[in-house]
């Protein structure tokens, strides 16, 4: 591991979608030479109008979509695909319906060859610190959208990932249980030295969580800037939205979204 | 006490069942006794003499075994050759292109149709009973088994690679064909009911044998309360497998509901 560089650095990367319709071949440019680094233990949140690549740039850190080109460093070492020490929270919970909530949480732990009885205690762990215990045996259909997720991120943490790759994961979830969430996220990131890179569509949530809120501009998906969220932590001892700080970046972002959204009106209403 | 809910409720369902069933008997009863042609419809009590005396005299047994015995050997090859065509053809996408006319049209042909055919090329021992009853069973398990795998959900298999599963074998293993077991199971369900009537038409067409055997030589001396009885075993037959399964899908299937909705 390279001390002083960053801990995930998106270089350049370009990214293409290409599909057939009705023997006509298409092309869309999703992402367009985009440079994001992430310190260690850094926080950042990913942001831009729908449709602007923010989770085709996850998913690609994630290693799960190949890129057109530029690359993606982990510790200094390109990606090939997934790996450990990276865990991925997803926008619909992506529990198996099959399986209970412990199974659900030992997955990646079985799939990484630990022996049933650890795999059990460790999972166990997590369901407890997620605020789940009693619910080991619930499947996920009887438990609600805020109850999957925390199994969702009890199986991400579970593996104990460097770094936690989060796509819109409150994103289904409703307003009053989705604060509540981030302030859990909040709590279990806080001290475990874990990067996160968060995407999502919520100007409020990308504040309240992050060190560090990433704007993208919409097709193609570029960088369009990277604010500081100078807000003390912990932030769940205070109200965050009441701050001063919070309010000004707030709408410095939202001014920057909304410019790309008139933008496309004008683009729409010239066709 | 939810427990004490779910009995009465069956004991409910039965008890309709049985008064159902009484009324139907009564009243056929009723009608063979006045039509009193018991060539053409004799009573119940007649077709339950009959079933008592072809069960005493040792000639339903060894035919239901015989039965059995070529459904079983038919229809387990059905599931196990089904199920892993099923998920061959529902996976790779060349395979899909390729096969899927031919499984869909081979689906849709009734299996009596092939009767002659399979007894021209495998002739009437075993090996072409045991085909006919293949034939009956395969393609809907097959089918079913293909939807399943083929509508794998793609999140769920995304998540599985994220979370390193990273073979084809696993991927099988840990979420297409969990994903697609109610398929499955539906699959199975469909080919059993498909399968007893298999069996009958292999018994009837192929060569005489079994329960097939029975019916044929009763109704060709026209002892219809024989042949009735001889009929019997096969829909208990359907609907006691079918149940069973049913049960078993049933304990697998509780979480579909939520993957669909």
């Amino acid at each position: 591991m390279t001390e002083s560089g960053p801990k995930v650095d998106v270089r350049n990367v370009v990214k293409r979608f290409r599909w057939e319709k009705k023997g006509r071949s298409h092309e869309l440019l999703a992402l367009d030479g985009v440079d994001l680094a992430i310190a260690e233990g850094e926080f950042v949140s990913v942001i831009g109008p729908s449709g602007c690549g923010k989770t085709t740039l996850l998913r690609i850190v994630a290693g799960l979509i190949s890129i057109d080109g530029g690359e993606v460093r982990i510790d200094g070492t390109p990606i090939q695909g997934p790996g450990r020490e990276r865990a991925m929270v997803f926008q619909s919970f992506g529990l198996f319906p099959w399986k209970n909530v412990l199974e659900n949480v030992k997955f990646p732990l079985l799939v990484r060859k630990m022996d049933q009885a650890q795999a059990d205690e460790v999972a166990r762990a997590f369901i407890d610190k997620v605020g789940l215990a009693g619910f080991e045996d619930a499947m996920p259909h009887q438990l609600s959208g805020g109850m999957q997720q925390r199994v969702g991120l009890a199986r991400a943490l579970s593996t104990d990932p460097e770094i936690l790759l989060m796509d819109e994961p409150f994103g289904a979830i409703d307003a009053q249980t989705r604060e509540l969430m981030q302030e859990e996220l909040l709590r279990l990131w806080a001290d475990s030295g874990k990067t996160v890179m968060f995407v999502t569509h919520d100007l409020d949530e990308a504040v309240t969580l992050a060190d560090r809120v990433v704007v993208l501009t919409r097709g193609p998906g570029r960088i369009r800037k990277s604010i500081d969220v100078d807000l003390p932590r912990p932030r769940w001892s205070y109200d965050v939205r009441a701050e001063k700080n919070f309010t000004e970046v707030r709408h410095e972002i939202w001014q920057m979204l909304r410019e790309d959204l008139e933008h496309e009106k004008e683009v729409l209403s010239d066709d | 006490m939810i427990e004490a809910g779910w009995h009465s409720l069956t004991e409910r369902i039965w008890l309709r069942h049985l008064f159902f069933a009484l009324v139907l008997f009564a009243a056929w009863q009723i009608y063979a006794n006045v039509l009193d042609e018991p060539v053409l419809l004799p009573g119940p009590t007649a077709v339950f003499g009959a079933l008592v005396s072809i069960i005493v005299d040792g000639s339903l047994i060894p035919a239901l075994l015989e039965s059995l015995q070529l459904l079983a050997i038919g229809f387990t090859t059905a599931v196990a050759l089904g199920v892993f065509f099923g998920i061959v053809v529902g996976r790779y996408r060349l395979m899909d292109r390729t096969f899927s006319p031919y499984f869909n049209g081979l689906y849709a042909l009734p299996v009596v149709a092939l009767v002659p055919l399979v007894l021209i090329w495998f002739g009437f021992g075993l090996l072409g009973r045991v085909i006919v009853v293949f034939l009956s069973s395969f393609f809907p398990i097959l089918i079913n088994t293909y939807t399943g795998v083929r509508d794998a959900p793609p999140d769920l298999t995304e998540v599985a690679t994220a979370f390193g599963v990273s073979s084809e074998f696993g991927m099988l293993r840990r979420v297409v064909v969990p994903a697609a077991i109610p398929f499955i199971l539906a699959g199975i369900r469909l080919g059993i009911g498909r399968g007893v009537v298999g069996m009958a038409i292999a018994e009837v067409y192929l060569r005489l044998s079994g329960i097939g055997a029975l019916i044929s030589s009763y109704g060709a001396v026209f002892r219809t309360d024989f042949l009735m009885a001889a009929i019997l075993p096969l829909p208990l037959l359907g609907i006691g497998l079918t149940k069973l399964f049913g049960y078993i899908e049933k304990r697998v299937h509780f979480w579909r509901v939520s993957a669909t909705t």
